[in-house]
């Protein structure tokens, strides 16, 4: 029996669209494990995105809870959703929003300052650490400009687990990159999940879909399909692809 | 239409930007189509009433005794006079109010046809005559505040060993003499006092003193084009030549035009001259604002671009759109305009004593406003050069980059100082953003700062010597009734001034000495100055350095036709010497009819020292009772120590209503106007930071401690720009403000420069860049992160 780290309640999120309601969640369920690789797919608008930053506390539900740590999320003050996101939640952009201005080290060890709990030092030498570990040190000292996407997106992704984040959150992470730099997000992203890391990605990427063990479909604000596979394993790619495609095509995709 | 569509969709977005335009417009357009409406109104009213009953072209005063038959047949059949009438006039010892030694009449009138009375609550001109009852006097409403009289008070004429009361009853417009900047006056009384006094003075009139005299008033005819000045001076000569005698005073119409504007004049030119000053900070905004929206809609422009909008469409978008705000500006500042010309034409009627017209300057606001618009557009033309070469190739496929470089300081970001250090990371990696901030923060530090000095040498001294009030704290003269001749007198003066030379805080002195010269015949008042580089009221030219030269003001140039490089030979008793004219200076010293020299220049006339006066002023007034207790102590037998703390005090009284009022708003204005521009620039700043404020949320920062960055940042830019503004004005405030000075009549200015006047301005723009940054980020609060999605 695996460990809910995060769950939604009959989610909702509404916007108001020519003078009515565009009703972009309705009432979803959600559980995500502790531990797992969990991926949300849907076409374009369907709402995928939406979820994923109700779910992470980047944006408010308009209905519904979410909860994380017994506490839901959408009742919590917006300084308690900033500390949130430096100590429990990391999360990655589709568009890898560096801050421009700052280096690649620096980008990755601001998050880590406004962490109380740990010295500066401390967070400078995990800053090295990840930057080793994403394969950046080398231009760890330049500007988000001077590197490659692929480059930037590691960083990210190392910004993303500074805090040690109970749950990464990654809004198609590789929608920006080309494929030589998707396959090394992806891996990086396995990695840390195969390391225990819980993972909660929003693609509709293929590819990187089949990193996942757990599958969900969302179509016009409802979750419509789940698909549970075993842990990634890169030999098995070809036969993982095979049976998310025929799920796939069944939810008609 | 499709302009107008996407000029609606502009002003929409940019709503915020459009309103400050419009707002800084208003206050341009109010502030300048109000004073020139005030100046035009004044100047035209002051006209019109110069050409009155009351008033005439040539105005002489005889002594009622030797005014003959035959000086009257002189008068009248001059050929290039049309009209004169002759008017007795009482000339008491003496006519002062209850109180107020200030008030110094010169004589006692009937009211003669034409006079007008003002209304008791001053709203405008009675519209037909009063009859002044017995006891009751009038006096002229350009006096009123100059010497503080209201309604009720009491005057006291002194005639020989007698004393007449009068009780003010109210205010006439006297448009010869009758404004607040000239000396003397005239009272009006009734036919019944003025006989009664005339009869009772006779009875005690000696040879050597008489009370009765006769004012003649003269028209010039319509053949005669020489001025005022020069049909007096023509009368006297031939009085002169024919009879043997000659007007004891003599006053024109001329003149008494040029003295009843002339302060309402300076502080109104002043007070454009600020005007100007808010312009040139709204074109440095605009450019700056103009930059920086090209700059966040470089994309937008990219698109329209690849819809087939040319070049000339896109910067027609930005110069409608700002003129559209600015035309808003006007048309409201114009409306606002009309009650800030009443309440300012109201200030000035105190001081012309001339009620003025309550007109609009169409035509001259009109041109004014085209002007500026003209200038605007310009600005925009040039500014949106940037937009004609975005490809849009290159703006749709992403944009312009944000080109960063690696700060030379390289401040690290530390975990102690977060919000500093991050501040100070932004500022320095991408100074090129904030240099326009900068310079405007700079423009207002150095705008603050000669708004400062502005105040000063209005409120004081250098503005009261710019009219000609020769303004000090501390005056030293010879003492009333000492038995001293006039060298020891003088040597008692120069010992008071090495004394005073060595105390602290003295601004500057003034040490002069007056007499009567004679040029062709004519008396004229000089001023003999020690010290002729410390004069201050110099229009043109420059002052004496030789004891050959001189200077004469611009009422003797005119009577005498003379002009800068003439000579002028001068008599005093039986010396006689010549002189160049090295400029003309202004002083209100016997009605402007003055000449200056040099003490050398005084000194090959034979001058005696006798009248001398040494005046200083102080910066600080704290120790003056210390230094006239030492001076009365040491010359308290021969020279009269007396202490003028105020401008009030030093004879500036009519002139502190106007002038008070124009610090006012002054003041008042350019508060406003730094707060709208901050307003403007911290917004700008703020939507062009939107994602990077997006992505401190993403990351876990607060909006309290974004917004305390932002703020932060902004007050460190802000101080580098004040602080580059507070250096600038430092350096060149003292030229900017001489040269504009000169422009409107005042030749020389003091900039009072003080650590309060540089630091409190520096110290206001940090404090109030952060106030208004911390404000305006309040909307970080309402950035969402999700605007970082890419759908």
């Amino acid at each position: 029996m695996k460990n809910t780290v995060l769950s939604a309640k009959g989610l909702c999120k509404s916007f108001a669209h020519n003078g009515g309601q565009a009703h972009i969640l309705q009432h979803i369920d959600f559980e995500l494990y502790e531990g797992d690789f969990t991926v949300i797919m849907g076409a374009s608008g369907s709402g995928k995105s939406t979820l994923l930053y109700a779910l992470s506390g980047m944006d408010r539900a308009t209905g519904g809870e979410v909860i994380y740590g017994g506490r839901d999320i959408v009742k919590l003050r917006e300084s308690e959703l900033a500390k949130l996101r430096y100590t429990e939640f990391g999360f990655i952009f589709q568009q890898m929003h560096l801050v421009s201005n700052l280096t690649l080290f620096e980008n990755v060890a601001v998050p880590g300052y406004l962490n109380k709990s740990r010295s500066a030092a401390d967070v400078r030498s995990r800053t090295e650490r990840l930057l080793e570990q994403v394969s950046v040190s080398h231009v760890k000292n330049q500007l988000p400009s001077q590197v490659s996407g692929g480059e930037q997106q590691r960083c990210a992704v190392a910004r993303a687990v500074i805090n040690l984040p109970r749950i990464l959150f990654a809004d198609e992470p590789t929608g920006a990159l080309n494929r030589k730099n998707t396959t090394g997000v992806l891996d990086l992203l396995t990695g840390l999940n195969v390391a225990g890391q819980s993972v909660l990605m929003v693609t509709h990427d293929m590819r990187a879909a089949l990193r996942a063990n757990r599958i969900l479909y969302i179509s016009d604000g409802k979750m419509i399909g789940e698909l549970t596979l075993p842990p990634y394993k890169s030999e098995d790619e070809n036969s993982r692809e095979a049976q998310v495609n025929a799920w796939l095509t069944s939810l008609e995709w | 239409m499709e302009i107008l569509t996407l000029l609606k969709a502009d002003i929409k977005k940019k709503k915020g930007t459009f309103l400050s335009i419009a707002f800084l417009m208003v206050i341009i357009s109010a502030v300048m189509t109000s004073l020139i409406s005030v100046k035009d109104n004044y100047q035209n009213a002051v006209k019109a009433a110069l050409k009155g009953e009351t008033a005439c072209d040539v105005r002489l005063y005889f002594p009622a005794d030797e005014l003959t038959d035959e000086m009257r047949s002189v008068l009248e059949s001059a050929g290039s006079v049309s009209n004169v009438e002759y008017f007795d006039v009482l000339c008491p010892d003496s006519l002062k109010k209850d109180g107020n030694d200030n008030y110094d009449g010169d004589n006692l009138q009937t009211a003669r046809s034409g006079l007008k009375f003002y209304k008791d609550d001053l709203s405008g001109l009675e519209s037909g005559p009063r009859t002044i009852q017995d006891g009751e006097i009038y006096i002229p409403l350009g006096h009123k505040s100059a010497y503080q009289c209201e309604t009720g008070d009491k005057f006291i004429a002194s005639i020989g060993d007698r004393t007449y009361d009068f009780t003010l009853k109210g205010f006439v417009e006297e448009p010869m003499g009758g404004a607040s900047g000239i000396n003397g006056s005239r009272a009006f009384i009734s036919a019944g006092d003025f006989h009664r006094m005339t009869e009772e003075c006779k009875t005690f009139e000696t040879a050597e003193k008489s009370w009765e005299a006769v004012m003649v008033c003269i028209d010039k005819s319509e053949s005669y084009n020489g001025s005022a000045s020069k049909l007096a001076r023509s009368l006297t000569q031939e009085l002169k030549e024919k009879t043997g005698y000659t007007a004891t005073g003599v006053f024109t119409g001329d003149e008494a035009y040029k003295y009843t504007v002339l302060t309402s004049d300076i502080l109104i030119n002043m007070a454009l001259v600020f005007a100007a000053f808010l312009f040139v900070i709204v074109l440095v905004v605009m450019s700056h604002s103009i930059g920086a929206e090209i700059e966040m809609d470089y994309v937008t422009i990219g698109i329209l671009k690849a819809q087939g909008f040319g070049s000339g469409k896109i910067r027609a978008l930005f110069i409608w759109r700002y003129l559209l705000a600015q035309s808003v500006g006007i048309i409201i500042g114009c409306i606002v305009a009309v009650p800030i010309e009443r309440a300012v034409s109201k200030i000035c009627m105190l001081s012309t004593g001339i009620f003025p017209d309550r007109s609009f300057s169409v035509g001259k606001a009109g041109l004014l406003m085209l002007a500026i618009i003209i200038i605007c557009t310009v600005l925009i033309l040039i500014r949106t050069r940037k937009a004609v070469k975005i490809s849009p190739v290159r703006a749709i496929s992403g944009g312009r980059d944000e080109i960063y470089f690696n700060s030379r300081l390289h401040m690290p970001i530390s975990k102690k100082a977060l919000s500093t250090s991050l501040a100070l990371r932004q500022i320095t990696s991408g100074f090129g953003r904030y240099v326009g901030v900068i310079m405007i923060v700079g423009i207002l530090t150095f705008f603050m700062i000669t708004v400062k000095l502005i105040g000063n040498i209005l409120s004081s001294k250098t503005m009261l010597a710019a009219i000609g009030v020769h303004a000090v704290n501390l005056k030293i003269c010879s003492g009333d009734g000492t038995e001293k001749s006039a060298e020891e007198t003088e040597a008692a003066i120069d010992e008071a001034e090495r004394l005073v030379d060595g105390k602290d805080g003295v601004v500057y002195k003034l040490y002069y000495n007056t007499v009567n010269l004679f040029y062709e015949g004519d008396s004229i008042f000089c001023h003999i100055y020690k010290y002729p580089e410390q004069i201050n009221s110099i229009l043109k030219g420059r002052a004496p350095r030789y004891d050959n030269e001189m200077l004469i003001t611009e009422i003797i140039a005119d009577a005498y036709d003379l002009k800068i490089g003439d000579k002028m030979r001068l008599t005093y008793k039986e010396n006689e010497e010549e002189f160049i004219i090295t400029g003309f200076f202004q002083t209100t010293d016997d009605v402007g009819r003055v000449l200056g020299l040099s003490f050398e220049g005084a000194d090959k006339l034979g001058v005696l020292h006798n009248n001398l006066m040494l005046g200083y002023m102080f910066d600080d007034l704290s120790e003056l009772d210390d230094i006239k207790r030492e001076l009365d102590e040491r010359f308290g037998g021969t020279l009269q120590t007396t202490i003028y703390e105020s401008i009030d005090d030093m004879g500036g009284i009519a002139y502190t209503a106007l002038i008070n009022a124009l610090q006012a708003f002054i003041y008042l204005f350019s508060t406003v106007f730094a707060f709208i521009v901050m307003r403007m620039v911290v917004s700008k700043a703020f939507v062009r930071e939107r994602t990077d404020i997006g992505i401190y949320k993403a990351v876990g920062f607060n909006a309290n401690k974004l917004r305390l960055s932002f703020a932060v940042r902004f007050m460190m830019v802000t101080l580098v720009g004040a602080a580059l503004g507070a250096v600038l004005s430092a350096f060149a405030s003292e030229i900017v403000l001489s040269f504009t000075f000169r422009i409107i009549g005042v030749s020389k200015v003091f900039c009072d420069f003080t650590i309060v006047t540089i630091v409190l301005p520096v110290i206001f723009m940090g404090i109030a860049f952060f106030v208004f940054s911390f404000l305006a980020s309040g909307k970080i609060r309402k950035v969402q992160i999700r605007e970082l999605v890419t759908e």
